[in-house]
């Protein structure tokens, strides 16, 4: 069965027609890319995806259940999280706290306003968890706005990971780090669990061809090309619109 | 019938009353993200300079002409050397501004009453009438002329702001500032002289209200914050930082108070609040704001 | 670059081995503090009324009862992050249900004291959950709106006798414990009763996992909707739960000066309230308090001098939100961990 279905949505700002009717579908386990120039659309497909926007047309399912239309916690908690490309981290508090508060957010203690936090061990138990699959072990106790850079992007996918999704959505995770640290991006993406759906925004190729099996291109809101790596850089239309050298890079 | 066109200009005296406290408010939030509650500081600063000048010169005019410059320098130092140093030093505009300008009102209320009523004694003062505009006009009712002044003031105040933010580069680049703050920073023009001259010319439009209602109500401690609350009434019923919903939300807010008080006493208090709250609930972003990015 | 980062992680491990152990120290840490603070302000608040004069034992009273209102508004201030300017009204809704009850409907205080902690609660809850859904600017301004509502009620009243407002409310009746509440000191210590269990259910409701949310949620809301979150209900809980903290104070309020007027209500009112929470410290537990304190006191002080206190007010509220964001208990603690760390240091060096 399908796990994330996505089924001719499209969406207009006023005369502009962002996303042309688009369709995608994932079974558990993809690792699926969307690719494409600046204002290809990509960012306002995930906003919709993740309900911040509402298609104009198209349905949203996850697991066979129409989520069109759902507001984003009601996406998050059928099963759907998402990464933002701009950080949007909690920065006054620590990284424990950070994912405490994902992971709560799951757990049905999450309405409890009665007994101390503290009491419940197995929300910190899978915050370290995470923080130790992030590799933000080491700053585990420290505040989000001491981080480097690199760490509150890995952090941005672990707020993501302690939702438990079936589906990940990872909305440019190197956006702005340095080679070392998308090198470790890379890496903790590819330990991510075989049966979670991973549908990622990236620019970096390294990241793009690095994690995921399946690449879908997108230019001007409609799908210029789609298939297995491979497949995508043959494209003459795409080497044409995009690649070009980001191609023999990738190659390289 | 004369009744009514009585309280009608009633209401269009207190609209435009308003309309001089508002716009700038507006302007300045939607400019610089910062509502300005030492708004009606600004207003008391300028009644109680006003005041100071008519005692000195005997002369309203003079006063009108002088008093809101004390209101209009004070705003720009305030922007341009506390406020904005403290937002690029990384405090939230939105809350931490309202805060701060809140406390900033208190201050002003306690110095004023501590000038004008502890040392010297005064309360309730006001500032005499200019002649010609101290009688009534016979229009079908004997209406009182320095309120068709205030209607008129307001209406040229107005005009005026509208020709600035129209015909005009400074209004150009302020317009453009409301709609996309980026923008002008990309502009290259120096954003912290235009915010601050925009936040005094605000700050002095305000001082001129307070003389020009300083002859009309009384002067007390109190009037700050009596005409704060309607003038937030009719910034967020406009829309934050809409000059034109700014201009109609005057009118409502002014006609509002003054023909309930008129005609159904019993709700003259509910009537602006009841306004403001079903507003905020239905539709927090005005009748002319922007909708709130969702994302 | 990379190594040498590696290498610091490294000593950081070796000094201090607890890094890796998923227990939540920060939270028990914190839980310690909390205590002995609580404890020490306990023993203060119990043995300063034996020994100052009459006038000061109902200053602290005064203390004690804006310490609850502005503990309230600290849940939305400080935690949740919402500016409310309303709050004062919710001090009249509980303290001109208790003046209605006892003196017009002559039923017993006690059971007054219930209806003002049920009556501001829900009609909290309502307000809340129309004010909620806005933010910032908004939500200030709207909560303005409700507070000046049912300012304009009391105002226009009859029943309550309009601005003059209502005079000769009873105190609790403590009969059955021998003790006469009309003594101010045996009154204070009423007060401080309900200050202290008012002040325990608050703070199980922060740390509880709800309070974490709150926190979430002035952190950064949009984060907290993405991992899952609906703020919205947590945000009138919290709203309602703060105005029942305003409502248990309006009662206290009227028992303690035997009257109530609408001024009470006023947005100044609120104003002041969020003065006490700023001056006091947003961020900390019993911060309010301390405000509410130094605001009391300080304005009787300065009453002797002058009636212009807002003069200093203001111009201290200014001073503390540019520059000392901690207010008082801010001050305080970074003054403890600057000796701490002190300490620390010279140890270091030994």
């Amino acid at each position: 069965m399908s796990q994330l279905r996505v089924s001719n949505i499209s969406k207009s700002f006023g005369a502009l027609r962002v996303i042309d009717t688009f369709d995608l579908n994932l079974s558990a386990g993809d690792r699926h890319a969307v690719i494409g120039p600046n204002g290809a659309g990509k960012t306002t497909l995930f906003n919709m995806i993740s309900g911040w926007i509402p298609p104009d047309t198209g349905t949203i399912e996850i697991e066979g259940l129409d989520v069109t239309g759902h507001p984003p916690e009601k996406i998050t908690q059928s099963g759907l999280a998402r990464s933002f490309q701009k950080n949007t981290l909690f920065d006054g508090l620590t990284v424990a706290e950070s994912l405490r508060l994902a992971v709560q957010a799951h757990s049905p203690v999450r309405f409890n306003f009665f007994q101390p936090a503290r009491r419940f061990g197995g929300l910190q138990q899978r915050a370290h968890e995470i923080a130790r699959q992030m590799e933000l072990e080491d700053v585990f106790e420290n505040e989000v706005r001491t981080l480097s850079y690199g760490q509150k992007r890995q952090l941005e996918v672990g707020l993501a990971l302690a939702c438990e999704p079936k589906i990940l959505l990872l909305d440019e995770p190197a956006a702005g780090t340095s080679p070392a640290e998308r090198a470790t991006l890379v890496r903790l993406l590819t330990t991510l669990p075989d049966n979670m759906t991973l549908l990622l925004v990236e620019h970096d190729m390294d990241v793009v061809f690095g994690v995921c099996t399946q690449i879908t291109v997108l230019n001007y809101g409609r799908v210029v090309a789609s298939g297995t790596p491979e497949e995508v850089r043959a494209d003459p239309e795409v080497r044409a619109a995009y690649l070009g050298e980001s191609a023999g890079h990738g190659e390289a | 019938m004369t009744f009514f066109l009585f309280n009608l200009l009633n209401g269009l005296q207190l609209s435009m009353l308003i309309f001089l406290m508002a716009i700038g408010l507006t302007v300045i939030f939607g400019l610089m993200d910062i509502l300005n509650l030492a708004h009606g500081a600004f207003y008391m600063i300028g009644a109680y300079f006003g005041y100071v000048v008519f005692q000195a010169t005997g002369s309203f005019w003079i006063s009108l002409a002088i008093a809101p410059l004390l209101p209009l320098v004070l705003g720009f130092l305030l922007q341009y050397f506390v406020l904005q140093p403290l937002i690029d030093r990384g405090r939230s505009a939105h809350l931490d501004m309202a805060l701060l300008t809140f406390g900033l009102l208190f201050f002003v209320i306690g110095l004023i009453d501590f000038i004008f009523f502890e040392t010297l004694g005064l309360t309730f003062m006001s500032i005499d009438k200019p002649a010609g505009l101290d009688s009534y006009i016979n229009i079908g009712t004997f209406y009182p002329s320095y309120r068709l002044f205030i209607i008129a003031v307001g209406f040229a105040v107005a005009l005026l702001v509208w020709v600035v933010l129209e015909r005009t580069v400074i209004g150009a680049v302020v317009r453009a500032g409301v709609d996309d703050r980026e923008m002008v920073r990309a502009m290259g023009v120096n954003v912290y002289f235009v915010f601050a001259a925009v936040f005094a010319l605000g700050c002095g439009l305000a001082g001129l209200a307070g003389v020009v209602a300083g002859a009309e109500l009384s002067i007390d401690i109190n009037m700050g914050v009596q005409i704060l609350i309607p003038t937030l009434v009719v910034v967020v019923l406009g829309g934050l930082g809409s000059v034109k919903g700014c201009f109609y939300g005057a009118m409502i807010v002014g006609m509002t108070e003054t023909l309930s008080q008129a005609y159904v006493p019993a709700l003259a208090l509910f009537a602006t609040y009841m306004l403001l709250a079903a507003m905020l609930v239905f539709r927090p972003q005005g009748f002319f704001g922007r909708a709130p990015k969702t994302v | 670059m990379q190594e040498t980062t590696e290498e610091n992680w490294a000593a950081s491990v070796d000094t201090d081995s607890s890094r890796h152990d998923p227990l939540d120290r920060t939270a028990l840490r914190d839980q310690r503090n909390f205590l002995v603070i609580s404890a020490i302000g306990l023993v203060v608040l119990v043995v300063a009324p034996l020994v100052v004069s009459d006038f000061y034992v109902s200053l602290l009273t005064e203390i004690l009862i804006f310490g609850l209102l502005v503990s309230g508004v600290n849940l939305l201030l400080g935690y949740t992050g919402l500016v409310s300017l309303g709050h004062a009204a919710f001090m009249g809704i509980g303290a001109y249900t208790t003046a209605i009850g006892t003196s017009l409907l002559d039923f017993p205080v006690w059971a007054m004291m219930i209806c003002s902690v049920l009556a501001s609660f829900l009609i909290a809850y309502g307000v809340g959950i129309l004010s909620v859904r806005t933010k910032g600017v908004q939500f200030l301004l709207i909560t303005l709106a409700f507070g000046e509502m049912f300012h304009a009620i009391a105002e226009k009243s009859r029943v309550t006798g309009g601005d003059d407002g209502m005079t000769n409310i009873p105190r609790i009746d403590l009969e059955f414990l021998g003790l006469d509440a009309d003594h101010d000191r045996v009154f204070y210590f009423f007060v401080l009763a309900c200050f202290v269990i008012a002040m325990a259910v608050l703070r199980r409701v922060v740390v509880s996992p709800f309070g974490r949310v709150l926190v979430g949620i002035r952190e950064n809301e949009k984060r907290m909707l993405a991992v899952g979150y609906t703020a919205f209900p947590y945000k009138a809980l919290a709203f309602a739960i703060s105005a029942t903290l305003g409502g248990l104070a309006g009662s206290l309020w009227v028992q303690h000066g035997f009257f109530v007027n609408p001024h009470l209500m006023t947005w100044q009112m609120s104003g002041e309230a969020l003065l006490m929470v700023i001056i006091g410290g947003s961020q900390a537990f019993f911060g309010p308090l301390l405000g509410a304190a130094f605001y009391v006191l300080t304005k009787d002080f300065l009453s002797d001098l002058t009636e212009a206190y807002l003069l200093f007010f203001g111009l201290l509220f200014v001073l503390v939100v540019a520059f000392f964001h901690g207010g008082l208990a801010g001050f305080a603690a970074t003054l403890a961990r600057r000796m701490r760390r002190g300490s620390a240091k010279q140890e270091g060096d030994q």
